[in-house]
């Protein structure tokens, strides 16, 4: 059946002759033919032999004829032909229409080739054929086929309205010696940032930024974002009216912003670096480490923390073990008071990533929470990228909600990872009971209901959670 | 706004130096086909009056009885003069196909024009400033549905181009260059020069791709905590040049690059700047190593390969071949969902590939199959690219969960991935093909308030592939596909029972 089809195919590779050029080029042959049919049929020439004589005496001069006569009509066709490839003119929804253009030597020619009746499209060498069900073939040079619209017109077409058409077209990426088409290029040498940059490597210490302000002591360490250092400033009392204290040395929080030629000035690029100095900016809470200044140099990006001479929560619980509940529970006062401080504004802010690595204690005794890197303000809207550390993110957080309940999560993880040494196990509601740690009745339960799993289940507000920590010690709050 | 000004910023960057458009012209058969049309106006320009037919059936009486007269006086004159009107008529028609290309040069300081379209004009190089229209033409006269294009230089004349002979990408050019440094030329017709119709006014916009560009730009580059590699650094002693950068935040990079024996591949540089001797890097980079080695061995037609690892200072780094082609999500946000046949043409594919990989020794498994790491191919075709091996890499060393949480199952959250993972990921990234939306996880719990505005499962049709999607994606491993090869079989008997 298959084949009975494929041997009555009909394969286009040309546009039809012009008629008109057809018309002309018969009109030019009429005295010929007619003197012809004269010599040959009228008895009055006399006999056939006195006609295969006379051809004789001229035989030199009629192979001559019959040779430029052939040839020239031969070169002609031929570059006619070249001239009558077809080119892919338009894509749309009903079809891809084949054919060309007008021009002086030919009018124009259109085929349509509805989407239904494709049933295959071939890319064999430098031709690329479309089948017709309908016992057609389009075969275009590719070299013309792509002469107005994209190679990637015509896939996102057969993606699109031809999903039953056999796609047999060859990946050029083999092919091409340079794959970087013109623009991929142009678009890499648009993003090449030019040497621009004076530093490759960190801040040694002894390197100064700001014209002085800041002189670097030493690295301090990294997260995921940035590298920070700890260094000291010659304005101690600009940091002094930020912080109740007076001090002279400050945390550079360092970001490596992208530079481009092209985008060099485009704030948009520098949202992470921009959103948490914003966000810090905002915030004035003894509990928050607080925010001094911010700038830019060498396409870096530093923000100027207070200093925070004290150990993350992790750090203490690795080398002291786990809190005891009479411990911990000041501390955690003060982290439940410091998130219903950061979910009391309108839209509430999300810290984002509350881990017991984030949560400082300094020497006298003081609850810091630190890094900002993730903080946004709390949008109703799915956020495609999870970030945070598996233990510590609420179920609703894998969805892409990140709901300032999942804060209370976070809190709750840490409170749990704080008094048990363990990291929580994600998505699991185990009780610090269940698990076998020594803690009051009530503290369990406050742990529990804040990592619950469903968000019915667990604290709205962290304000309610600071109000159950709070009564749970009335000796602690003098 | 400056937009105005970046738009030519661009275009200047977009812009080559000079342009060099080689087009034929068909002279000799534009001389020919002219010469005949003359003709044949001549021809038919007389009208078939009464005289004209007596005239004509006279001199036809005249060349039938002349004709063999003088045939029988002189035959071989007769004839010889016959075969010399061929002989004619051969090279005439051979000469007709003699053509000569135009060449046009675009560059800074103007156009210069060799070939027949500019022969009549008295010079040969002309600066922009003495361009004063470009004119769409249909026959000679400004249209709307253009065939022809002039360049028109005043009191100088003009030089035509067939838009036949012209490719989409010379006109770009010489839009680009007029664009640029010729904005006193007037384009005409004025509707052409709003729209830069070609046919059926199909918009050539010469900025459309530079807008793609911005809007890409803020997404894919975010700061990061070391310098990235810049164009032109090499690695390896030279063997590998950096191209550009493709993308980079955070831990990681990725960028273009040439090797020396492999052509143009994708770097992928992952940084951990902890201490150097500290536990948790070398855990890290051990692992790295165990991946990639397992990684290198993949060997399928649909898959980027993985052609080799390195570690140079203290960086690590997947060499990557390089597929080009658009992401599926940009595919999709572009050209809207695709069809169920076609969906099912995609998640056979795809299928194949899992199917592959987790038969392998022992099983790959993916662990980050998105719309955005695979590729619609310039075959149409679909391709996975980016293994989360570097990921898995950075988020041991970190202990941070970076990645696409809708496409994340439930086990893999607590760390224990399975070759059903993989299952649940395609799952999802079918649901994003059919439905344009990535999927939300179902963990059973009920999630008020806030939830209720999203769109949940099952997919909008309860076709059978829906249904199929639908048990991918579920949450828990005992009621999900339980592999590649029994979705195969199901895909397979659905294309079945549609063709």
């Amino acid at each position: 059946m298959l084949q009975e089809l494929s041997s009555k195919k009909v394969v286009r590779q040309y546009a039809p002759e012009d008629p008109a050029v057809l018309r002309r080029l018969a009109i030019l042959s009429i005295p010929f033919i007619w003197f012809l049919v004269e010599a040959i049929c009228d008895p009055r020439f006399g006999s056939i032999d006195r006609f295969a004589r006379v051809i004789a005496n001229n035989a030199l001069l009629i192979d001559l004829a019959i040779f430029t006569s052939v040839a020239g009509l031969f070169l002609f066709y031929r570059y006619r032909q070249r001239h009558r490839l077809l080119t892919i003119l338009d894509i749309n929804d009903r079809g891809i229409s084949i054919g060309r253009l007008a021009d002086r030597a030919a009018s124009s020619v259109e085929y349509l080739v509805s989407w239904k009746e494709i049933d295959s499209v071939e890319e064999n060498g430098s031709w690329i054929t479309v089948n017709s069900k309908l016992d057609i073939s389009f075969k275009l040079t590719i070299d013309n086929a792509f002469r107005w619209l994209s190679r990637e017109a015509l896939i996102d077409g057969l993606i699109k309205y031809a999903p039953q058409a056999d796609l047999r077209l060859s990946d050029h990426s083999a092919e091409h010696n340079s794959p970087l088409s013109r623009y991929t290029g142009l678009w890499l040498e648009n993003l090449d940032s030019g040497g621009r940059r004076k530093k490759i490597k960190g801040l040694l210490a002894g390197d100064t930024l700001q014209e002085g302000q800041y002189s670097i002591i030493k690295q301090l360490g990294q997260g995921g974002q940035g590298r920070a250092y700890l260094a000291t400033t010659i304005n101690a009392d600009v940091i002094a009216r930020e912080v109740e204290y007076k001090d002279d040395k400050v945390v550079l929080k360092e970001y490596i912003l992208p530079v481009q030629n092209q985008v060099e000035e485009d704030q948009a690029m520098r949202d992470y670096f921009h959103s948490e100095a914003h966000i810090l900016g905002m915030l004035k809470h003894c509990n928050i480490v607080r925010l001094c200044d911010c700038f830019q140099e060498d396409y870096r990006g530093y923000l100027v923390l207070e200093y925070v001479r004290g150990k993350a929560i992790r750090d203490l619980v690795t080398t002291h073990g786990p809190f005891s509940e009479l411990d911990a529970t000041p501390i955690v006062q003060c982290l439940s008071d410091a998130l219903s401080y950061l979910q009391s504004f309108d839209p509430p802010l999300i810290h984002g990533d509350i881990s017991p690595e984030n949560i400082m204690i300094d020497k006298t005794g003081k609850t810091k929470v630190i890094d900002f890197t993730v903080a946004h303000q709390f949008r109703n809207e799915r956020q495609t990228t999870l970030f945070g550390k598996a233990g510590f993110l609420a179920p609703e957080q894998y969805k892409g909600h990140n709901l300032p309940a999942s804060e209370i999560y976070a809190l709750g993880a840490t409170i749990f990872f704080m008094v048990s040494g363990l990291d929580p196990e994600p998505l699991e509601a185990v009780t610090l009971h269940q698990k076998g740690i020594a803690v009051s009745e009530e503290f369990n339960r406050i742990v529990a209901k804040a990592m619950a799993l469903d968000l019915a289940h667990r604290y709205k507000a962290a304000s309610d959670m600071r109000a159950d920590l709070l009564a749970l010690s009335p000796e602690f709050n003098k | 706004m400056n937009s105005e000004s970046t738009d030519l910023q661009t275009l200047a960057l977009l812009a080559k130096e000079e342009v060099v458009i080689r087009c034929d012209h068909f002279r000799g058969l534009y001389a020919l086909n002219k010469t005949i049309e003359g003709l044949e106006r001549n021809i038919s320009g007389i009208k078939p009056t009464l005289p004209v037919v007596l005239t004509t059936f006279v001199l036809l009486q005249l060349f039938a009885i002349a004709g063999p007269y003088l045939y029988n006086l002189y035959p071989d004159q007769v004839l010889g003069a016959m075969a010399f009107l061929f002989v004619a008529i051969g090279v005439i028609l051979a000469l007709s196909t003699i053509s000569k290309p135009n060449v046009f040069t675009l560059n800074a300081t103007g156009i210069s024009l060799h070939g027949p379209s500019a022969e009549k004009l008295p010079k040969k190089s002309y600066k922009w400033k003495e361009l004063k229209h470009i004119i769409f033409a249909e026959n000679g006269k400004p249209s709307q549905t253009p065939n022809q294009l002039y360049f028109s230089f005043g009191a100088d004349g003009v030089a035509e181009v067939e838009l036949n002979t012209l490719s989409r990408s010379n006109l770009k050019d010489i839009l680009m260059f007029i664009a640029l440094y010729g904005e006193h030329v007037e384009i005409q017709p004025p509707e052409v020069a709003a729209s830069l119709g070609i046919k059926d006014r199909k918009v050539i916009n010469p900025l459309d791709f530079t807008e793609m560009w911005q809007s890409k730009l803020d997404q894919r580059f975010a700061p990061t905590v070391f310098v990235p590699l810049e164009r032109g650094q090499v690695l390896q002693n030279g063997s590998i040049k950096i191209l550009g950068q493709v993308a980079y935040g955070g831990m990681s990079a990725i960028y273009l690059a040439t090797h020396s024996s492999l052509g143009t591949v994708v770097l992928k540089e992952s940084v951990i700047t902890g201490a150097p001797e500290s536990d948790t890097v070398k855990k890290a980079a051990e692992l790295f190593q165990r991946e990639a080695t397992l990684l290198c061995r993949i060997n399928h037609p649909r898959v980027a390969k993985i052609y080799d690892y390195f570690v140079e200072d203290e960086r690590h780094y997947l060499i990557l071949e390089h597929l080009p082609g658009r992401t599926l999500r940009n595919f999709i946000i572009n050209n809207g969902v695709v069809s169920e046949a076609m969906a099912l043409k995609w998640a056979v594919q795809l299928t194949k590939v899992l199917q592959y990989l987790h038969h392998m020794d022992p099983p790959i498994i993916h662990r980050d199959i998105t719309p955005d790491n695979i590729i619609v191919g310039e075959d149409g075709h679909l391709s996975v690219i980016d293994f989360g091996a570097a990921n898995i890499f950075l988020g041991t060393a970190t202990g941070t969960i970076v990645g696409k949480a809708s496409y994340m199952p439930p086990e893999q959250f607590k760390g224990r991935t399975t070759t059903a993972s993989d299952i649940y990921a395609l799952g999802g990234v079918l649901h994003f093909i059919t439905t344009g939306e990535d999927p939300s996880l179902d963990l059973g719990l009920s999630l008020s308030d806030v939830h209720q505005s999203i769109a949940r499962l099952p997919v909008k049709a309860p076709t059978k592939l829906a249904l199929l999607i639908n048990e991918c994606l579920k949450a828990d491993l005992k009621e999900r596909m339980p592999s590649a090869d029994t979705l195969l079989h199901k895909l397979e008997a659905l294309r079945g029972v549609k063709v």
